[in-house]
């Protein structure tokens, strides 16, 4: 067992995640090794000053408040696709209707054409940026497993 | 992963009533895992509200995304991946390229001391250890923080991670080695 593969064992063996046989691996090794004994101590100093800095308990009250924001927003999301496939639709209609009708003039329909366009090429700038970000975005399929 | 903790087996029941169509199942799972997922969140994106926010909306994700979760695994490493996702998807929009726990905006100590020196030197302590994991790369700045503040298994920590348990060893190790080194002469530990 060369070195490196011993010095990691050991480190399984001071987190305590080591089979047995690899537990009495360490020790043998450990009896006549005073430099792998120094190693030892070393990590579990190591461990010892990370041992008190953990992450903090919520409160029932933190906890409360954070699980009502996480409810709204699943709720919330539902009624802001639906809106927005509503105003989209709308929009659209409205658009086509007010292209249509014969009663505007027809500079007034060019500049609401022009705008409509401008809405049109920022929908498509964002939704290009975010095509050209997903392929590389390694964490992007990790939703789906 | 097969695991038949206690913990594992209230989660197991409340997803499958959730994949049922029981939302408010959802609710001790949120419970359980928010201030780890409001942790880790902070320690990605440097940013306390922001940290709030990107957790929740983890669990948002999540929940959607739950009638295609597998019951036998595990829930937290499946949500750990949903929400580091979460928080890179913020970091690219903030343009911030740090994987830190910053040592201002840490997250909140464990039964902090209540003598005021005690206090004082687990506060210096806690920001040299930062300090210092600030100095390491990302990867091993992520490890660190789920053996070290999260306390995970090696198994709970190649789950979260995607890795085999060997390379979780060999990445911790070279992660402590590191950290020990940059301490080394603050603490008198390491080379």
């Amino acid at each position: 067992m060369s070195e490196h593969e011993l010095e990691v064992l050991l480190m399984g063996y001071v987190d305590g995640e080591l089979d047995e046989a690899d537990r009495r691996r360490v020790e043998e090794a450990l009896e006549n090794d005073p430099s792998l004994q120094r190693e030892l101590e070393e990590m579990r100093r190591l461990n010892d000053l990370t041992a008190s800095l953990g992450i903090d308990d919520k409160s029932d009250q933190e906890l409360k408040a954070f699980w009502g924001s996480v409810y709204n927003r699943m709720e919330r999301r539902i009624g802001w696709m639906l809106l927005l496939a509503g105003v989209l639709g709308l929009t659209a209609l409205g658009l086509f209707l007010f292209l249509e009708s014969d009663a505007t003039h027809w500079s007034v329909k060019v500049l609401t054409a022009v705008m409509g366009l401008g809405a049109l090429v920022l929908l498509w700038s964002v939704w290009r940026e975010r095509m050209l970000l997903l392929p590389h975005d390694r964490y992007s399929k990790e939703i789906h497993r | 992963m097969a695991d038949d903790s206690r913990e594992f087996i209230e989660d197991r029941q409340a997803i499958e009533a959730c994949q049922n169509g029981d939302r408010d199942a959802f609710e001790p799972i949120v419970r359980r895992y928010a201030a780890r997922a409001t942790g880790v969140a902070r320690s990605i994106l440097r940013d306390s509200a922001l940290a709030e926010d990107a957790a929740q909306e983890a669990f948002v994700r999540a929940f959607r995304a739950i009638g295609r979760f597998d019951t036998k695994e595990p829930f937290y490493p499946w949500f750990y991946r949903i929400l580091k996702n979460v928080c890179l998807t913020k970091l690219k929009r903030k343009r911030v390229t740090v994987f830190s726990i910053d040592a201002e905006d840490a997250p909140p100590l464990e039964a902090p001391p209540r003598d005021p020196s005690s206090a004082a030197s687990h506060k210096e302590l806690r920001a040299t250890i930062q300090d210092a994991m600030d100095t390491l790369s990302d990867a091993h700045r992520e490890i660190l923080h789920l053996a070290h503040f999260e306390h995970l298994s090696y198994k709970e920590i190649a789950a979260c991670l995607g890795i085999p348990v060997g390379t979780v060893m060999s990445r911790l190790w070279a992660a402590r080695k590191k950290l020990k080194t940059v301490l080394g002469p603050r603490l008198q530990i390491g080379e």
